[in-house]
């Protein structure tokens, strides 16, 4: 049984645009992207991205009518990641794809208008808009678009999540419980989202978007040849956790997670390694974040044909977890 | 660093059995395995006046709610970390300490997570939202903030215990506890983990109560699985979680084995975000995919504890799913549902269910379907109305949830 794991698909929606070519090419020209003001009264602020959505067909489908943004940018990202040769190959309806949804807030936006309602008076409540406050109604939509009724999971945790995920993944693909896997990263901006995000990271800015590989045994792209996740179970497990990380990698570059924020970038003070940092041009985008890392990881690794030695993409959420994923390009 | 070193985790080459060593549950029939094994025998309806929050706009004012003990077990979290925790969390924490009392684990084990919550820390969320929207006060709003986090929850949930933990929340809905329950056991069952500490968990929230009851879906009457005049379900509260590991590993260290974790299926509905396809196909899927893994035939399974919510929509459903599933041996399967007794338990509900099913098990009986008086047409099988002694040895429970996802646990002894 074969244990490789190789990213032969990917995508991107960030407040770069919609795909990677923007978000890869945002990153390369290291400016700021623009914030935009979503609560005049609040004074909050986020970097989304742009709207309207260019595939209009994506929000026609039924599933995604009534559903929220965050619906929207990881369909198109997973649109990105399966391209044509998995358009078709789904419709052939012989393959099994297995899909693992990671998210850190979810469905606020929906969340927060529902229970406004319920507080100015639960008998008008909206039936239509509870539903799609559920942790895993963004999968279930994806899923109804893709037609994947196999296995399909919502996970949630912190900003590391993405990279986590990459465990079951694997395990699904060894276990021959599935032929390949989509792994979905994607935050939505809400106020009240931004709210909570400006008391607990005073001076970052969020950022909104998904991102999505599409992993398999075989294939051409970037090979996952290291994952190790070590448990934080406090904030003040940060620095260690990354520390420790940090002195596994060996060669090649890193796309880290810092921010610009000099008290959470601490841990990275003395790190000589070329370092890739996104999230400082596109804002911190939680259970996005990681995923973007990884995409401009193996972007970057598909870009050098091989001579980029391995890519190192390291997260580490708030109290769950620290991660680090190592790719490395390989031809067939 | 090479290619040749795809994973730094050490992995045993061949797979293991997965055994139950550790239970602890919590309820609205009361803290702990016994009081729950005695009220699932007998039948006992725990359900009440709901006193958490108002429910006098609400048509329903039911559900199960936990009478919570006045005293946490015992701990080892900072005085700010006691002064801070939440329902979902008080409740995980009662149920953490029995199973791992009773799978004889101590403080301070290295012992990955694996829970699944649909509301989380709903209750800290809905107080953010309340004072962000009225009163612009930022007082105590970042310490709400970082306490709704789910991984939040779940790591104070390891500082309780001083466990040195990875974990993984599950979310898929009301069958998280289920998925977790199964995905811990692949976990270990594919080398990843020797043990793991799984189950599910949620707390009666405003919001929620108000969604189901915006959805119609609460019984204005009583919650009556599969019966032909039910109306809705009632929502309960509560934890269930086990400690699983390789029957190697439970045996070196003198651990009881409680139980087989015989085989885990999921599978998804398309058909609709809230409602399954009438003929549960992807819930037979499900059934199906835990049978093979389990090596079993339907004939085999001694007691099935069905989703069986008292929804219009679901018990038909699942119903459909157990005919196409059993085939010609529906008749002889023996099916209850528990959430006529405690509620629906969301994301915990999968896991109390599997502890039913242990229940069962061990103590040999099979638990009644409450308020039942006429069983529904679509049920051809076997419905446990009034309490039975019967020696069980195979038990499989189902959990279906919004968005599709569906999940499927077979326990033997």
């Amino acid at each position: 049984m074969s244990s490789r794991t190789i990213i032969t698909g990917m995508g991107a929606v960030s407040p770069a645009g919609w795909g990677v070519e923007a978000l890869v090419q945002a990153v390369q020209a290291g400016q700021l992207l623009p914030a935009t003001v979503i609560n005049a009264e609040r004074k909050l602020s986020a970097r989304l991205v742009p709207r309207p959505i260019p595939n209009a067909e994506l929000i026609r489908h039924p599933r995604l009518r009534r559903a929220s943004p965050l619906s929207h940018f990881a369909a198109s990202a997973s649109l990105e990641a399966l391209g044509t040769k998995g358009h078709a190959r789904l419709a052939g309806g012989q393959w099994r794809v297995g899909l693992i949804y990671s998210l850190m807030n979810g469905c606020v936006a929906y969340s927060g208008k529902f229970y406004g309602e319920v507080l100015e008076n639960p008998a008008t409540a909206s039936p239509i808009l509870f539903p799609e406050t559920v942790f895993n109604a963004p999968a279930s939509h994806l899923a109804a678009l893709l037609g994947l009724d196999g296995l399909v999971a919502t996970l949630v945790g912190d900003s590391a999540q993405f990279l986590a995920s990459f465990e079951m993944a694997r395990m699904w693909l060894e276990m021959d419980l599935v032929d390949a896997c989509l792994v979905v990263g994607a935050e939505e901006v809400d106020w009240l989202t931004a709210a909570a995000f400006r008391l607990l990271a005073r001076g970052e800015v969020m950022a909104e978007g998904a991102g999505a590989v599409l992993l398999e045994k075989e294939g051409t792209g970037a090979e996952v040849v290291q994952l190790q996740i070590r448990p934080m179970t406090a904030a003040a497990d940060r620095a260690a956790a990354l520390t420790e990380l940090r002195h596994v990698r060996q060669g090649g570059f890193c796309v880290d997670d810092c921010t610009g924020h000099v008290r959470r970038d601490k841990a990275w003070r003395d790190d000589s390694m070329e370092r890739i940092q996104p999230l400082k041009i596109l804002g911190e985008g939680f259970g996005a974040s990681a995923a973007w890392q990884t995409v401009l990881a193996a972007a970057r690794l598909r870009e050098a044909f091989g001579r980029a030695g391995v890519g190192w993409v390291m997260a580490s959420g708030m109290n769950q977890q620290a991660v680090l994923l190592g790719l490395r390009q390989n031809r067939s | 660093m090479s290619s040749e070193n795809p994973l730094s985790t050490s992995r045993p080459a061949s797979a293991a059995d997965v055994v139950v060593t550790g239970v602890g549950i919590i309820s609205s029939l009361g803290n702990g395995w016994r009081a729950n094994a005695d009220g699932f025998r007998e039948g006992r309806v725990a359900l009440r006046e709901v006193s958490l929050f108002d429910t006098s706009p609400q048509r329903v004012h039911v559900a199960g709610e936990v009478d919570m003990p006045a005293e946490l077990p015992e701990n080892v979290l900072s005085k700010k970390d006691r002064s801070r925790i939440e329902r979902g969390s008080e409740l995980l924490m009662h149920a953490a300490a029995e199973a791992l009392k009773s799978s004889a684990i101590g403080f301070g084990a290295t012992l990955p997570i694996v829970l699944g919550t649909s509301a989380g820390a709903m209750a800290h969320g809905e107080a953010f939202f309340r004072k962000a929207k009225e009163a612009h006060s930022k007082r105590n709003q970042s310490t709400l903030a970082y306490q709704y986090l789910v991984s939040s929850q779940v790591a104070l949930v390891a500082r309780a215990f001083a466990l040195t933990s990875r974990t993984t929340i599950v979310s898929n809905a009301c069958a998280s506890g289920a998925n977790a329950i199964g995905h811990a056991a692949q976990l270990i069952s594919s080398g990843r983990a020797e043990r793991v500490l799984a189950g599910g968990y949620d707390a009666l929230s405003h919001l929620v109560f108000a969604g189901f009851d915006s959805l119609k879906a609460l019984s204005p009457t009583l919650p009556r699985p599969f019966d032909a005049g039910r109306d809705g379900l009632a929502l309960g509260e509560g934890a269930a979680l086990m400690v699983l590991e390789t029957r190697a590993h439970a045996m070196a260290r003198g651990a009881r084995i409680l139980a087989l974790v015989a085989g885990y299926g999921l599978a998804t509905d398309l058909h609709h975000l809230t409602q399954p396809h009438p003929e549960g196909h992807a819930a037979c899927r499900s059934m199906k995919m835990a049978c093979r893994a389990a090596n079993v035939t339907p004939g085999e399974v001694d007691y099935l504890n069905s989703h069986g919510t008292g929804t219009p929509l679901n018990d038909p459903a699942e119903a459909a799913a157990i005919a196409a599933w059993a085939g010609a041996e529906v008749a002889k399967i023996r099916v209850s549902s528990t959430k006529g007794n405690i509620g629906h338990l969301l994301g915990g509900a999968g896991a109390v269910e599997a502890v039913v099913c242990l229940m069962a098990m061990r103590e040999s009986f099979l638990p009644p379907t409450a308020h039942h008086g006429t069983t529904d047409s679509s049920c051809h099988f076997d419905l446990i109305t009034s309490p039975r002694a019967a020696a069980v040895r195979t038990a499989l429970t189902n959990s279906f949830g919004f968005g599709g996802s569906n999940a499927t646990l077979i326990f033997q002894s």
